[in-house]
């Protein structure tokens, strides 16, 4: 038989499929054949009842006979094919997956370790039912005796819900849930409108929703879109089933202000400042800041600073007291130095006859004016005197002193200036340091203000144009559906690969060794999605280079990133290479990982 | 929103392994859960519209890609689901897909057609998928085998080609195939590795020749 062959045929679009949809059409021919008793208007009622039971009655015992032969000879049949199957130069091969092999393939693996999305976790009583809103303002309405056991039994008492959102690429990323959709063999990647995974138990033991109860999900959404197709994911096979449409609209104000405040602050400067390079700018500001204070620390100690010496007033009396140097520095300097008494009123006390009396114990204290005065204490049995006095130096007694004075002085005025000249040097070199560090900081930050301010821009762009469309982006939307089942439920659009760019790619860390045969994340920024490449799919890495881009990867639990700024530097055709950045740090949570990537 | 253009259709390498792990398969959980629908849509047709939704694409690129004409592959298309609501009152679910019945269904349509003479039967040969059937049957193609290799696939026999369409064209499991064309699973893997058996043979024999 001859047949016409086509090679590489071109294909309607996805578009042009979907608008040739035309369900009405069908259900209108399909009443109006109803109608005319072609098929499913119920038979019994049709003139040709009698007729048609007496043939359906001969087929029944037809087949009937058949399936009774069948049953007795499917064993001999399948030998039969067995034996057929044998070509004559022996075993046709014929090799088989693994994944045909066991069908227990891993739909859902989350990359990182100790990284997934969480559920957040109700109780409610069965019997009752209930409403529960989310930490993203959520709500999930559970109708009066809506769960059943795996028997089907109506559950009463309580019960666990389990519910968790995916909201944004780095969601999707760490949860390992597939985001690609195969529609007449075709591949999409989708654009989604929100994600959530809704599962319930009792008793540790997986419930159901039970048979004709719904349990209501209004999931707020960050991505707009009037309508978005819903899929359920099917976690056996890997696919996503079309369930039908969301019911979307948009957000009130009283629902936002009751937002948490955490939902709305998006690209605040925390992402700045978690930059791996801000991060490092930052510790070496610190450095530099705790090197400047230990040098100056380091510098030369001065000494106490000399006292000019006083001459002693012949008209005031004094004492003369041995003083231990080590106690009293300050007067280490001078020798044959006497404590004249001052004339503060606390010393009113004081008379000459304090000389005839043989004291049993003499005390110096500092005084009031520290090193200028002191508190001489003096006792004898219960008796305490206390008189304030000052050093001071007698005829030329004073006069040695002072030429000692000045000597001292002019040794520590000089140390002083060294000391002070070597910490201003000091200063001038952390300051420079400093001011080099911050000077890279400030350009780092300007660069990416501009950045968030093009984004800012685009968004408002793209609002505008949505606006005039009637679908605004990045308004907030509750998206309305029904689950009759438990599962991971995806409000999504399946969209083409990114357009514009296809080149062959390797993928190397920073010194160029290959990264191996990891799956390639990519983050297109104009669009709520996560495309991910095989790596067998190297060869036809697509992406639009007038959109913002970035993409990572996973090698033995390690992240690898190329950002916005590398990745716009890529060839558009032809080949080139990813030089991803090694991440090393361990991410604990999905909004570290955001804060790091600035997502 | 929901846009895409038609410069991107052909990225169909994306996620996907060379070897075929079939999205058209469906868990039994799935088909259960579809099994409640097609009850719904058996007491109320307009309910008909979700499956009509989720498979209108699937069973029009089945139609088109075994024939020439777009616009009678959308017409057939109708037809099928058409033709699906009418006996939809005869389905019952058996432990097999809902999507292998209407393949089916749309698998007679295609035929009625052919036989009727209302349509030329057309073969649909991508380049992409030749090369994943070569390296089946161990054979490097080069230019001279290729179009040999084109020709015997569109002097199978129907029943053949229909395999090697379903397998390597559409990208069908052996599960699938299995049930569309009522062959148990482990016959359809048979049938289809006996048939590139069969091309391997003509391309050694065309390649001793010269």
């Amino acid at each position: 038989m001859k047949r016409k062959v086509n090679i590489d045929r071109e294909k309607p679009s996805a578009e042009e499929i979907r608008s040739r949809k035309d369900f009405q059409s069908v259900l209108k021919e399909y009443s109006a054949t109803a109608g005319s008793g072609v098929s499913s208007k119920p038979f019994l009622k049709s003139t040709g009842f009698l007729i048609g039971a007496l043939i359906s009655l001969v087929a029944a015992i037809a087949v009937l006979s058949y399936s009774k032969f069948s049953s007795k000879t499917t064993g001999s049949s399948v030998v039969s094919e067995s034996k057929q199957d044998l070509s004559p130069e022996g075993v046709v091969q014929v090799p088989i997956s693994q994944d045909e092999q066991s069908g227990t393939r891993k739909i859902i693996a989350p990359p990182l370790k100790n990284v997934d999305v969480p559920f957040q976790e109700y109780k409610l009583n069965a019997s009752k039912g209930g409403e529960f809103t989310s930490k993203n303002g959520s709500t999930i309405h559970v109708p009066q005796n809506a769960f059943a056991d795996a028997q089907g039994n109506i559950l009463q008492g309580e019960v666990d819900l389990r519910f968790r959102e995916f909201r944004d690429p780095v969601d999707f990323f760490v949860s390992g849930i597939p985001m690609s959709y195969d529609s007449a063999g075709k591949k999409y990647q989708f654009e989604s409108g929100g994600m959530v995974e809704v599962t319930g138990y009792k008793d540790s033991k997986p419930i159901q929703i039970a048979s004709g109860k719904k349990v209501d999900v209004r999931l707020m959404s960050v991505s707009s879109g009037r309508s978005y197709n819903l899929y359920k994911l099917d976690t056996a096979s890997g696919n996503w089933v079309y369930i039908g449409k969301d019911v979307a609209r948009e957000k009130t104000k009283a629902e936002i202000r009751k937002q948490p405040a955490a939902e709305i602050k998006k690209n605040d400067t925390r992402q700045f400042e978690s930059r791996p390079e801000i991060v490092e700018i930052d510790k070496k500001l610190e450095e530099a800041v705790q090197l400047r204070d230990k040098a100056i620390a380091q510098l030369q100690a001065l000494p106490s600073a000399p006292l000019k010496p006083q001459k002693a007033n012949p008209m005031r009396h004094r004492f003369n007291i041995d003083v231990d140097s080590a106690e009293f520095p300050e007067m280490k300097q001078y020798k044959s130095m006497v404590f004249e008494v001052g004339t503060e009123p606390e010393n009113k006390e004081f008379s000459s006859d304090m000389y005839k009396t043989t004291w049993d114990d003499i005390q110096l204290a500092e005084g009031s004016k520290k090193g200028i005065n002191y508190c001489l204490t003096l006792k004898k049995g219960l008796e305490t005197k206390k008189v304030i006095v000052y050093p001071v130096f007698v005829g030329k007694e004073y006069q040695a002193a002072l030429k000692n004075f000045n000597s001292r002085s002019e040794a520590y005025n000089s140390l002083k200036d060294q000391n002070t000249e070597n910490e201003k040097k000091i200063r001038r070199d952390c300051d420079s340091r400093l001011a080099d560090l911050k000077r890279q900081r400030e350009k780092k930050e300007a660069a990416w203000k501009e950045e968030q301010n093009v984004l800012s821009a685009s968004k408002q762009h793209s609002a505008l144009a949505d606006s005039l469309t009637g679908s605004p982006l990045e308004r907030e939307v509750v998206r309305s559906f029904s689950l009759s089942h438990f599962g991971i439920y995806n409000c999504d659009c399946p969209i083409a690969l990114p357009a514009g760019a296809e080149i062959s790619i390797r993928v190397t860390d920073e010194a160029g060794k290959d990264l191996g045969s990891a799956s390639l994340y990519l983050v297109d920024k104009k669009i709520n999605g996560l495309f991910k490449y095989y790596s067998k799919a190297y060869t036809s890495f697509q992406f639009d280079p007038g959109s913002k881009n970035m993409a990572w990867t996973v090698v033995g639990g390690k992240m690898y990133v190329i950002r916005e700024m590398e990745f716009s530097k890529l060839h558009t055709s032809g080949q080139d290479v990813l030089h991803m950045t090694a991440i090393n740090r361990e991410f604990k949570d999905a909004a570290e990982i955001r804060s790091f990537l600035g997502i | 929103m929901c846009s895409s253009s038609n410069s991107t259709m052909q990225a169909v390498t994306i996620n996907q392994p060379m070897e075929f792990i079939s999205k058209h398969h469906a868990s039994s959980e799935a088909m259960l859960e579809e099994w409640e629908e097609i009850k719904v849509a058996k007491a109320d047709p307009a309910k008909f519209e979700v499956l009509y939704d989720r498979y209108y694409e699937r069973i029009f690129s089945f139609v088109y890609q075994r024939l020439e004409d777009k616009e009678l592959a959308f017409d057939t298309a109708s037809q099928v689901f058409l033709k699906a609501m009418q006996s939809l009152h005869k389905y019952e679910f058996r432990g097999l897909p809902f999507a292998s019945w209407l393949f089916r269904i749309a698998k007679s349509e295609v035929y009625q057609l052919f036989r009727d003479q209302k349509a030329e039967r057309t073969v649909n040969i991508d380049k992409v998928s030749l090369k994943g059937m070569s390296d089946e049957i161990a054979e490097d193609i080069y230019e001279p085998y290729f179009d040999v290799l084109k020709e015997s696939i569109a002097e199978l026999e129907e029943d053949d080609l229909q395999l090697v369409e379903m397998r390597f064209f559409e990208k069908r499991s052996f599960k699938e195939i299995g049930e569309i064309l009522h062959i148990t699973e482990n016959n359809s893997k048979v049938k289809v590795y006996r048939i590139l058996d069969k091309l391997k043979k003509i391309l050694i024999s065309k390649k001793k020749n010269g």
